[in-house]
């Protein structure tokens, strides 16, 4: 489907410039290529549905990355729902085998990097990948900088401790 | 910024970089997001909230006090609502086909839209107007409904063989059926059965069930997957895409090593497309055959007041009275006999003195 008006046209160099960062930045958080493909249609449908409201000068970039961590954050709350009530039937299995996640030549930072807990990794990926500062990552959120500045302390903690990130940064945490 | 961090930010960058953007994704949005409106009152809700996260965009502090006025006054309405609903007179009024309440929710996010023409104006205005929709299409609605019913004491076994039977009826299938014994024990008091009925038979099960008793509780609703069949569509369309492409470079195919990997790819491409249309024909179904839950229960309370109650009741009396009656015979059958033995021997023993 090729826009017509030049809202559409808009909406099109919108997911020109700013889909592969969406979905990179939610496969980073997820872990699963299908799940952030819905994440990264899902933010600029969301994106479009409320494009009424925008005033020129918006800052665009700040607001598809909250939507984006929204939905993300959305699919990690129902996985986790969903594991809890498997667990309850007693039927609970591994997260899906995805072939293209078990390749053998990835970092040792990038493994220990998904041992970390969702609470730590979603704000990780939102601080060294997508750049945004602590206010920002607050308000995707829906926390206070306070709880944010904490976690990535947790998460680089937790990353220092791993015996290949301190092998690799040298020691320094 | 230590060595830590700028080894983090290394590390995502990488693996961000390795992982490839799905070829047509792109246009798959466009596609959904350009035709596609939202349609239930949760979308809508949505947008506003994301339209509200805009920089800047908050809520002003009188607006939001009268947004909470508002939610807290439809939230009193509605308690009232429910209390002044409730009680015996609601199996009458839910008897109507006036009542089918759920349906569908499209209807009453419909009534908002008419209610909220200043929300419309907003968001057109903003960027100029909003490009007009295509031609409307009906919605591909996922029906379900509950029935809840009682049934007179004594007619629980023929109601709940004939509620078996009307899915059939009407083009359906029954998918799930349990029932529990009643109370005394002796007979089966209550059920509950699943049944997939044609969406455009849901209405005429729905009324031949509500022939089988007194209707307690009814209600259905709609969802609309629309969005999942064109988002599946196009999905479809994407991947199928692919397929052929892969099929071209296969034929042009040099080494055993580039075969191997277009056949790699193939395979996975292939995957995907069964497993969306797996996906397509599970919503398609979903649409097509509406899901019914049907309770009946055996009104015993209902018994005690009526004649043919009373009648039962005597012919139960009279049968445990009988039983009884058999029961004190055949133990003292045993008895008289003993007695009569004894009997026999005392003559013969004063016969013989004589």
């Amino acid at each position: 489907m090729q826009p017509d008006s030049p809202t559409e046209q808009l909406l099109q160099r919108w997911v020109e410039t700013y889909q592969p960062v969406v979905y990179r930045a939610a496969y980073l958080i997820l872990r699963d290529r299908e799940e952030a493909e819905d994440v990264a249609q899902e933010t600029f449908i969301r994106a479009w549905r409320a494009a009424g409201r925008l005033r020129p000068g918006d800052e665009i970039a700040g607001w598809l990355y909250r939507i984006a961590t929204n939905a993300s954050l959305n699919r990690i709350r129902s996985r986790q729902r969903e594991l809890r009530a498997l667990t309850r039937l007693g039927s609970a299995r591994a997260a899906p085998d995805d072939p293209f996640e078990r390749r053998t030549d990835r970092s040792a930072v990038a493994e220990a990097l998904d041992r970390l807990p969702d609470r730590l990794r979603v704000p990780v990926v939102l601080r060294y990948y997508l750049d945004l500062p602590l206010e920002e990552i607050a308000r995707a959120l829906g926390v206070r900088p306070g709880t944010v500045k904490s976690r990535l302390y947790d998460a680089r903690q937790a990353l220092a401790g791993d015996e290949s990130i301190a092998a690799v940064a040298g020691g320094s945490a | 910024m230590n060595e830590i961090d700028l080894e983090i930010r290394r590390v995502l960058e990488t693996e961000a970089e390795s992982v490839e953007v799905p070829e047509g994704l792109a246009d798959r949005t466009l596609s959904v997001a350009l035709s596609s409106e939202p349609h239930t009152w949760r979308e809508r809700v949505r947008a506003r909230r994301d339209a509200r996260d805009l920089p800047g965009g908050r809520a002003s502090l009188p607006a939001m006090a009268v947004a909470g006025a508002a939610a807290l006054l439809l939230v009193a309405l509605f308690a009232v609502g429910s209390i002044l609903s409730s009680g015996p007179e609601q199996a009458s009024t839910l008897s109507g086909p006036s009542l089918l309440s759920g349906e569908t929710r499209r209807e009453s996010s419909t009534t908002s839209d008419a209610q909220a023409p200043d929300d419309l104006a907003e968001e057109s205005s903003g960027l100029g107007a909003v490009a007009a929709p295509g031609p409307p299409t009906a919605p591909e609605l996922a029906r379900t409904a509950e029935i809840e019913l009682k049934v007179t004491d004594g007619r629980f076994e023929r109601a709940w063989s004939e509620a078996n039977e009307i899915a059939g009826r009407h083009g359906g299938f029954v998918t799930e059926s349990r029932t529990e014994t009643s109370a005394a024990g002796d007979r089966i008091g209550s059920g509950t059965l699943t049944a997939r009925v044609p969406t455009d038979n849901l209405d005429a099960a729905l009324g031949d069930f509500r022939s089988l008793g007194t209707v307690v509780r009814q209600s259905s609703s709609g969802t609309d997957v629309s969005g999942q069949i064109v988002d599946l569509d196009a999905r479809l369309r994407s991947a199928r895409s692919q397929e052929a492409q892969l099929h071209e470079l296969m034929e042009r195919a040099q080494t055993v090593a580039d075969v191997l990997r277009i056949r790699e790819s193939l395979d996975s491409v292939r995957t995907e497309i069964e497993r969306l249309e797996a996906s397509k024909q599970g919503v398609e179904v979903r649409v097509a055959y509406a899901t019914l839950t049907a309770s009946l229960v055996e009104d015993t309370a209902a018994a005690a007041g009526g004649l043919a109650g009373a009648l039962d009741t005597a012919i139960d009396v009279a049968t445990t009275i009988l039983r009884g009656l058999v029961v004190t015979l055949g133990a003292l059958v045993p008895l008289a006999l003993l007695g009569l033995a004894g009997w026999a021997v005392l003559r013969l023993y004063r016969r013989r003195r004589a």
